[in-house]
């Protein structure tokens, strides 16, 4: 017995098909505060490499009259310590320069010490233009949708699945406390990538192959799709494993973010999306016949 | 196999091949994220989307000047920030990089290489419309001396009706250019003019005579002693030798490495080439870091013009991208009426010419306001970010990302291997993913596309709907031959047509995502990866891929 059957046999698939956005809907709230990086909100980013030992309690006492929370990460390489500091607050380098040379650092260590100061203003614009550039990504990939299925139901199943995903991700991210960035918002469009990218291998065999029952249309479909997603989780688990040893923000974010949004994306195209089709096949029998492969040299 | 249907997975190996042999020898360019260095961002202050290109255009050509190795200065999409990566994290030398980027834009007015105005002395008088007027296809511009300037442009203009005078911005004072003796004769050969009226100069007489920028031509080959006895006596004779203008002064390596040094011992401590350093004579690369100049590279395209001169009868021709006109920062060439030439102190003048149409001739005068208006650049400047790479660190992200590369094909081997339990199959999409990854890197070679953190992560999203896609066509393949009937060819075309209507789709889909993203200067290196792992894809490594395990099914 196949996955179709397993677990559209046994649940309403109704329930299946709201049970994401039901999830999406409850984690809403979390998802519209997610904490937000410091090149979103302002704040400030100071890198230290040193070849004495760094440790987080003395970096935090020694910069604390500098800002009031910070979050510290510290790491070995080649020999040597290295701190990243991001503060929410703006750090001068007058201040940093006198607190760490308390701390004992030398003048020649505290000149390579810069401060990068991210100010508010620029990361309003940011917000904006990341915003914008998801909404327009968005509206140009739901033509895309459209132009290839040339029928709403399905192409509506495809970008709610999409919505959804983005939702959801946000929403866990948010509740275990992920500070999204810029490079955040790049995986949030790698993610509407790849769950189009299954939706479609979905929508296109159920409705493309319609001399076999649903059932093994369905089963087929979600063994691909299931092969899809499991690559993909394994390269980002190995992101995430290398990354425990360097901070890599820019592929960090994107590791996390996919991990998220791809455990979303399972349900909400093995439930809803896959509920979607199973109610539009029974539906109209004639519909669907009319969808055709015209692109690629038939 | 016949070559007739394998064409495509041919097409694959011979490009694989081709980007080996790119990336070993043309090399990858790496972004400051890997090689260290610093990341600026500028602020306009209101009203700078008017001037931004103006801006940026200066702005490079300053730091091109500094010498800074690949230094880039990319415009935001918002006309009001400019994002300026340059390769030190050095204090000394970016507090150097922020004086450039504050510093006034130095306007010069010059008669045959004599100053007559210079920086602040020279204005825009707007008490007369404004400062600039348009009539017809005409432009005006109105300016007014003060200062030394007025006295000392009455003096080197008398007598010198119908000359030519020269409006440089930011001309390089403190360089000389180095070059071979080819192109010195090339130079020395070609008459340089840029005004209907303007004769009487070659190329290299007016970059040496009008730009005052020294030029030093080098050749390789060993020349005869020349009988310096003689030259010695009779300069201590008093007699003068005057250099025979019509012969070009060519020295051979160790001759030029004197000429360096006694430009340096007077104060010419930069050097302008027309190449890269590398390509210099190794003595010569030798003597100019031993000397500690400060190289600053122009290289020459072959499209690029050293100068366009005025065709008979032909518009004004566009010099901005001139060799000659970025180099001494050349902008205009006015011939001097009759009026200013008497010797008479020169309180104020027109600048004036024509244009092809009003559009144009408005745009001139523009330009020679934003250039005339003192103060900082055209418009206000602020730095609002300056965020340090750190080399050390840089070098270790590049290790871990290669650790990184490898624990993913692992990993994501051993996912296939378990799904399909075909080692042949899992070996394809091994294989197939990692020319993938060749041919962009072979592409970044090739373009000099400059690989980043952001690039990176575009790869590995390329990759990541690669191996997604080799997964759907596997699956139609297998599937298509299973059901093997009687016409079993048919049903694997049919099975691998709805693969690629499935990877058509998502290609456009992920190219529509990724072009607003391009918007974004940071993301940028992520969006045009993206796309151009996704344009590899669907044009050579998919329909190879398909070929692939047509065969091995």
């Amino acid at each position: 017995m196949g996955y179709y059957e397993r677990v559209f046999s046994r649940v309403d698939y109704r329930i299946l098909i709201a049970l994401p956005p039901v999830i999406a809907l409850l984690l809403l709230p979390a998802a519209i505060h997610i904490p937000l990086g410091i090149d979103f909100t302002g704040g400030t980013e100071l890198q230290i490499l040193t070849n004495r030992d760094l440790t987080e309690s003395q970096l935090r006492s020694a910069l604390s009259t500098c800002a009031s929370d910070m979050s510290i990460h510290l790491q070995e390489l080649g020999g040597k310590s290295s701190a990243i500091i991001r503060t929410k607050d703006e750090m001068t380098k007058e201040c940093v320069d006198s607190a760490l040379g308390e701390a004992g650092f030398t003048d020649e260590e505290l000149s390579s010490i810069f401060p990068s100061v991210f100010k508010p203003e620029l990361g309003r614009i940011l917000i904006e233009r990341g915003t914008n550039v998801i909404i327009i990504a968005g509206i140009l990939m739901s033509i895309i949708v459209f132009l290839a299925f040339r029928s709403p139901v399905p192409s509506i199943a495809v970008i709610q699945a999409a919505i959804f995903d983005i939702l959801i991700a946000l929403g866990l991210l948010s509740l275990i406390g992920f500070e999204l960035n810029l490079a955040g918002v790049a995986a949030l469009l790698m993610l509407v990538g790849y769950s189009i990218d299954t939706d479609i291998m979905l929508t296109s065999k159920i409705l493309g192959q319609s001399n076999k029952p649903f059932g093994e249309r369905a089963n087929q479909a979600f063994v691909t799709g299931i092969t899809m997603t499991g690559t993909t989780l394994a390269a980002m688990s190995a992101i995430v494993i290398v990354t425990g040893f360097i901070h890599m923000d820019t592929i960090v974010q994107i590791a996390t973010v996919l991990l998220t949004g791809l455990l979303a994306d399972l349900a909400t195209t093995w439930f809803t999306n896959l509920g979607i089709l199973k109610w539009y096949a029974s539906r109209s029998k004639s519909g669907y016949h009319r969808f055709r492969f015209s692109i690629f040299r038939s | 196999m016949k070559l007739k249907q394998n064409w495509r997975i041919l097409v694959l190996v011979v490009i694989v091949l081709l980007s080996i042999s790119l990336v070993a020898t043309k090399g990858l360019r790496y972004g400051i994220d890997f090689t260290g260095g610093t990341e600026l961002k500028l602020e306009l202050a209101e009203g700078g989307e008017e001037v931004i290109d103006s801006v940026v255009e200066i702005l490079k050509n300053r730091l091109n000047k500094m010498g800074l190795k690949s230094t880039q200065v990319l415009k935001e999409a918002d006309n009001r920030h400019i994002t300026i990566k340059v390769s030190t994290t050095n204090t000394g030398e970016l507090a150097d990089v922020k004086n450039i980027i504050n510093k006034q834009a130095v306007f010069e007015q010059r008669v045959e290489g004599e100053l007559c105005a210079k920086g602040d002395e020279i204005q825009l008088d707007i008490s007369q419309s404004g400062g600039a007027d348009i009539y017809g296809n005409n432009w005006r511009v109105y300016v007014k001396n003060t200062g030394d300037s007025p006295e000392r442009c009455g003096q080197v203009m008398e007598g010198k009706d119908g000359h030519m005078t020269d409006i440089f911005l930011d001309r390089p004072d403190k360089a000389f250019i180095l070059m071979d003796s080819d192109t010195c004769t090339q130079l020395s050969n070609t008459p340089f003019s840029n005004h209907p009226d303007d004769t009487g100069y070659t190329m290299l007489s007016f970059i040496e005579e009008r730009a005052l920028i020294p030029v030093v031509c080098y050749t390789t080959a060993v020349k005869p002693e020349e009988p310096e006895i003689n030259e010695t006596l009779l300069e201590e004779l008093g007699v003068r030798i005057r250099e025979n203008e019509t012969e070009l002064k060519t020295l051979d390596i160790n001759q030029t490495v004197e000429e360096v040094s006694k430009l340096l011992s007077e104060g010419i401590t930069t050097v302008i080439l027309p190449i890269r350093l590398e390509e210099l004579p190794q003595e010569l690369q030798d003597t100019i870091t031993d000397l500690n100049l400060t190289v600053a590279e122009y290289v020459k395209s072959p499209q690029q013009e050293f100068h366009i001169n005025y065709g008979a009868n032909s518009p004004r021709p566009d010099n901005s991208e001139s060799w000659i006109d970025v180099v001494t920062g050349l902008k205009s060439t006015l011939r001097i009426g009759a009026g200013l030439t008497y010797g008479n102190p020169v309180y104020s003048s027109v600048f004036e010419g024509g244009a092809p149409n009003s559009e144009q001739a408005r745009e001139i005068a523009e330009r020679f306001k934003i250039w005339l208006t003192s103060g900082n650049l055209p418009i206000k400047i602020s730095i609002i970010l300056e965020r340090p790479n750190l080399p050390e660190l840089g070098q270790q992200f590049l290790n871990y990302v290669g650790i990184i590369a490898v624990i993913a094909i692992i990993l994501v081997a051993s996912v296939v291997s378990i799904r399909y339990r075909k080692p042949k199959i899992s070996l394809a999409i091994i294989l197939t993913s990692f020319s993938e990854i060749i041919l962009i890197l072979g592409f970044a070679s090739i373009s000099s596309w400059e690989l980043d953190l952001a690039a990176i992560a575009g790869i590995i999203a390329a990759i990541g709907t690669g191996v997604d896609h080799q997964i759907i066509i596997t699956d139609e393949t297998l599937r298509g031959e299973r059901r093997r009937s009687d016409d079993k060819l048919w049903d694997i075309k049919k099975a691998i047509n709805r693969a690629f209507f499935i990877i058509f789709t998502s290609a456009a889909t992920t190219i529509s995502a990724m072009l607003p993203l391009m918007s974004i200067v940071d993301l940028r290196g992520f969006a045009f990866t993206s796309i151009v792992g996704v344009l590899i894809g669907i044009s050579i490594t998919r329909p190879a891929y398909a070929r692939i395990v047509e065969f091995i099914t």
